[in-house]
């Protein structure tokens, strides 16, 4: 109740102002082509292609139908197809080094383009150095650190991104949301260091989704040391099985070992780079609280007569199992 | 081909230089306010209203009559009017003290009319009435000079509540801002609500926004001077104001039985003794709250040394600092309680310093030299530490300086033709970004975008009074280096006004460059800023100004005036991604500006009543990759209507109430009605919205009525003042920012509806 009335009274002494619901004017509203596509050597190319909606609107996201889409390696044209449903899919494995072009043209609508490339792919060496020593203190708080080690690309990429994901034994898996790295040559536009999450988490700076290491600061920032939350966790879901004889609702509670972590080091495009800085960027600074500190950050896109993004990267994939842990 | 306009200038000088007079006699000295004896910057000294020149910011004049021309008239915009009758025969030296017009003190003065806001140059400039200030509505309690430029045509803060000063559809940056020929680079205390400028400091203030005499350099737009009083060189005065915003003092005096003259002032933010107190009331193990302050302090002390030297020294520091506090207790393990404390901050401020020597060379001339340093650091700060020994200190700073060399000559060759010349030397440091973290005693540390900038300039302007003109013509020549590249530029610069009984029509040109400018921190809406200079030799930020007016002066009180102007900028930097631009990996376009309007002003000043009105119709756009956008601050329309009343006006009391009225058009904005959904593997799932690069919509028209009632009354030793003010009196809502809040936008309103009030003890 005390931190309530704090926050409350600096909120009306600092800003001592008001809210209310605004109704710019805009326009009338015209959806765009959304195409949402990464390509990487390890998949297939496929792309996602939906409409936008207007701010407020509520409902899904609507697919593009009708379309014909070609796919261009290199100025070669490698698939060609018309689309029933929202998404392109082909066969084809990007190639490192390659140039693509997509068009799509939709009825009464235009031609949509982008183009991307694949770069090389990177190099690394990552260590697991459990929960006890390394750079957490408070390892027992279940706060499990690894190292990065001989970070290397042969492209001049704008940057190297660390990404994770869980790996649950029900085959599902979820994006690691959270990194907690001791290191000021990542990105500094996530260097929105909290001192106390910092000390309890083992480290200064976190980053949400992933750790972004410029190119110029790639020698310096190895050895790379980060940690992970909750390494040890299950998933848990709640699936609804009907109701009882009283009408009240039957949840049954799942619960899903962990079975292991990829961490992936990418090389990204231009446009995966910029595409991920901004987005990130356009929802960190977009939501923050007192909202006089809210800032409009436009997400870079490559997509012509559209929004959205086609991209490449390449990257290398680390895995890491929970059983470490208990020897 | 410019440098030979250049030769040309300078040997048209040298030949004027050599001019022979005869028949003439120069009138040289000082003018000094009749109570404190401070010298007073920017008195007309006039024979007729062609033949004109004003005081310098230390008091000094000389002017060269012919036989004929026997009267001088002193006149001063918060002073009485004087006249002197020279003798035709001889040099003659005088000592002028003028009359403060809110003094009632019996005195043979020629004109007791009651002064004007402003004084109304020509050619795009102003010179502000220090003694109207404390009638203008304060904001939070302060008597702010920005926002007093901020009532005239073509000044516009941008965001509301800013004291950025855009000129003519510059940006902020463009302006540079002086004071006691110290440049300063964040003029803002608590993220733009009050600039560093206390009113109570301030002896006079000039404002260039089109005609830029060739003195000053180095910004695009225009130049904002602000001359520190130097304190009373008769007597020992104290002052102390108490105010919902600030808690300020201010002492003056003579030293060395009035060789010489000290001012030292201070203030602080008083909300921050509040924030303070809480961590009295606050659980030690588990609460968390804000301290956020402010506060600056002022000094200036001036010493003669001998008759024709004056030494003086000014001082400034400020410092903003705004914190988040946090305490917890958490079990740690085994029954252990730990206890942390956090703190997560923002800090930024100036500390500027400078010795200046002023000489009297000759009867007619006058040396000015001053050295100066001027600092800007912005910090943001992460502390823990906790009963367990961990500590965890972040530190990231931004940080410039600039230290220089200033010589200017002021010359009275003959009775049609003054010179001024001279040079300036500067050696600037930026260190955009500096990250430290220490852990436990182990520091790691980075740095980015570590520049330097070396200026050099030489400049000239010859000043010619031929019948019914007055002709200003100079340049700048410059050189500037940015460490791994050079520019040379001259920026030509004329004037030439025309004189027509009581009213005069003006032209003049223009050219500007700058070698450095301002990104703003990217996460934050408000200045916090880091400099930054040029890149290549051929990004160097130029611009180019044509501008012309009229004046009339009526007989029964009212003035008003005229400009027109058109402004082009080119190699303009935009800068859209700070991390790429800090690391020299892009992040920035180039694009060039145009701006162009009109801007009237009127004033009407009767006994009790002072009016001043002003309209500017302006438009700036910026050219970038081929497409046009508005500049962020453009404002089509801009009226400001102010006016004060002496509502009681007794011998030893006098109330007045002031109305300012605001109303513009609303400011350009980004937003957008479409929203697409993201990628399937990122971790967010509210889509995108897509905002486009540049502002498609504005703001709605913005609307401000500010109230102010002072009521100032003479003790039988110094004076008190009550002041009270309302801010946006009708509640009228004025979005400062819009945001998306899940799918729907809002507005947010900075003032709603402020009052403050304030009181003053002078003794």
């Amino acid at each position: 109740m005390k931190n309530r009335l704090y926050v409350l009274f600096a909120a009306v002494s600092l800003c001592y102002s008001c809210e209310y619901d605004y109704y710019p004017d805009l326009g009338k509203y015209s959806p765009s082509v959304v195409v949402n596509s990464f390509i990487t050597p390890d998949s297939t190319i496929t792309v996602s292609l939906l409409w936008s909606k207007e701010i407020g609107e509520k409902g899904d996201y609507l697919p593009v139908k009708g379309f014909s889409a070609k796919i261009y390696e290199n100025d070669a044209l490698i698939f060609e197809g018309n689309g029933l449903n929202d998404s392109i899919k082909t066969a084809y494995y990007p190639l490192t080094g390659a140039k693509y072009r997509l068009e799509v043209s939709v009825p009464n609508y235009g031609i949509v383009r982008a183009e991307t490339s694949i770069p090389e792919p990177p190099s690394a060496q990552l260590l697991d150095m459990g929960v006890v020593g390394g750079a957490n203190p408070q390892g027992d708080n279940g706060y499990h650190h690894f190292t990065i080690d001989n970070l290397k690309v042969n492209d001049k990429t704008r940057s190297l991104m660390v990404r994770g994901r869980w790996y649950y034994e029900n085959n599902t898996s979820r994006e690691l949301s959270s990194f907690y790295a001791t290191n000021t040559y990542c990105d500094q536009f996530n260097a929105a260091a909290d001192a106390f999450d910092a000390a309890i988490k083992g480290s200064s700076i976190g980053h949400s989704g992933y750790i972004r290491i410029p190119f110029s600061n790639i020698e310096k920032v190895v050895p790379l040391k980060f940690s992970i939350e909750n390494f040890r966790g299950e998933l848990v879901e709640v699936v609804y099985k009907g109701e009882d004889e009283f009408g009240f609702p039957i949840y049954e509670t799942l619960s899903y070992r962990l079975t292991n972590i990829n961490m992936q080091v990418i090389a990204p495009s231009d446009e995966y780079d910029k595409f991920r800085k901004s987005a990130y960027q356009q929802k960190e600074l977009g939501n923050i609280s007192p909202p006089i500190f809210n800032t409009i950050v436009p997400v870079e896109s490559n997509i012509e007569n559209g929004v959205g993004i086609f991209a490449g990267y390449s990257s290398a994939i680390f895995r890491i199992e929970p059983e470490d842990d208990e020897e | 081909m410019k440098s030979r306009y250049f030769f040309a200038v300078i040997i048209l000088s040298l030949v004027s230089f050599t001019a022979h007079s005869q028949g003439k006699h120069t009138v040289w000295g000082y003018v000094r306010d009749s109570l404190s004896a401070e010298p007073l910057v920017g008195v007309t000294v006039s024979v007729t209203p062609t033949k004109a020149i004003s005081s310098n910011q230390y008091g000094f004049f000389s002017i060269t009559l012919t036989e004929q021309e026997s009267t001088l008239t002193f006149s001063s915009i918060a002073h009485k009017t004087k006249q002197y009758r020279c003798k035709p025969e001889g040099d003659t030296e005088l000592d002028i003290k003028l009359v403060p017009v809110n003094h009632n003190i019996e005195e043979i003065v020629v004109s007791g009319a009651k002064s004007k806001m402003v004084d109304m140059r020509t050619l795009g400039s102003f010179a502000v009435n220090s003694e109207q200030l404390k009638y203008v509505p304060s904001f939070l309690g302060e008597k702010d000079i920005f926002k007093y430029f901020q009532l005239l045509p073509g000044v516009n803060p941008g965001k509301e509540g800013s004291s950025g000063m855009n000129l003519r559809g510059g940006s902020t940056d463009q302006t540079l801002i002086l004071m006691d020929d110290i440049p300063i680079y964040n003029s803002a205390h608590a993220f733009g609500f009050v600039s560093v400028f206390s009113g109570d400091y301030i002896k006079s203030a000039e404002l260039y926004k089109g005609y830029i005499p060739s003195q000053y350099g180095e910004r695009l737009s225009g130049v904002a001077t602000m001359n520190i009083r130097e304190g009373n060189r008769n007597k020992h005065e104290q002052s102390l104001q108490v105010g919902t915003t600030t808690f300020s003092a201010l002492l003056e005096g003579p030293i060395a039985r009035g060789k010489g003259s000290y001012l030292v002032g201070g203030r602080y933010f008083v909300p921050n003794l509040l924030f303070n107190a809480i961590p009295l009331f606050a659980d030690k193990n588990n609460s968390s709250y804000p301290i956020i302050g402010f506060y600056d302090a002022t000094a200036k002390i001036s010493y003669d040394l001998g008759k024709n030297n004056t030494i003086y020294g000014s001082f400034y520091t400020g410092r903003d600092a705004i914190n988040f506090k946090l305490n917890d207790a958490s079990d740690s393990g085994e029954g252990n309680i730990r206890i942390s404390h956090a703190s997560n901050g923002l800090a930024w401020g100036n500390i500027v310093g400078s010795v200046r020597l002023s000489s009297r060379l000759s009867t007619k001339c006058f040396m000015n030299t001053t050295a100066y340093y001027s600092h800007l650091s912005n910090r943001k700060v992460n502390d823990y530490n906790d009963s367990e020994g961990i500590t965890v200190n972040t530190d990231t700073r931004s940080e410039m300086g600039e230290a220089g060399l200033k010589m200017n000559f002021d010359h009275n060759v003959t009775d049609w033709y003054d010179l001024n010349y001279g040079l300036n030397v500067s050696y600037r440091h930026f260190m955009p970004q500096i990250v430290a973290l220490e852990r436990n005693g182990i520091v790691t540390k980075t740095q980015y975008g570590r520049r330097a900038l070396y200026t050099g300039s030489l400049f000239i302007e010859n000043r010619f009074r031929l019948k019914d003109f007055l002709i200003n013509a100079g340049g700048r020549a410059a050189l500037y280096n940015n460490n791994s590249k050079s520019k040379a530029v001259f920026e030509p610069r004329l004037s030439v006004t025309y004189y027509n009984g009581n009213s005069a029509f003006w032209a003049s040109y223009s050219a500007n460059s700058q070698p450095l400018f301002s990104i703003y921190q990217i996460t934050y809406s408000v200045p916090l800023d880091y400099w930054i200079p040029f890149q290549n030799e051929n990004e160097l930020p130029q611009s180019y100004q044509f501008s012309a007016g009229y004046k009339q002066r009526t007989g029964f009180g009212l003035d008003f005036q005229v400009e027109a102007y058109y402004k082009k900028s080119r190699n303009l930097s935009f800068v859209y991604n700070v991390d790429d631009f800090l690391m020299g990996e892009g992040g920035y376009k180039i694009g060039t500006g145009r701006a162009y309007g009109f801007e009237l002003l009127a004033q009407y000043s009767r006994q009790r009543l002072n009016v001043m009105a002003s309209y500017a119709y302006s438009k700036s756009v910026n050219y970038i990759d081929g497409k046009v956008s508005n500049f962020i601050f453009d404002t089509p329309h801009n009226l400001n209507i102010f006016g004060s009343y002496e509502t009681v006006r007794k011998p030893d009391v006098t109330h007045t109430l002031s109305v300012n009225v605001n109303f513009k058009t609303g400011l350009p904005y980004i937003l957008s009605n479409t929203i697409y959904p993201e990628i399937g593997d990122m971790p967010w799932d509210s889509g995108l919205v897509n905002y486009p690069e540049y502002a498609n919509t504005r703001l709605p028209a913005y609307f401000r009525v500010d109230l102010n009632y002072a009521m100032e009354k003479k003790l039988r030793k110094g004076s008190r003042v009550w002041q009270i003010s309302v801010m946006n009196a009708t509640a009228y809502r004025n979005p400062y920012l819009v945001y998306n809040d899940n799918g729907r936008y809002k507005a947010f309103v900075l003032i709603p509806f402020l009052p403050s009030f304030s009181y003053v003890r002078k003794f």
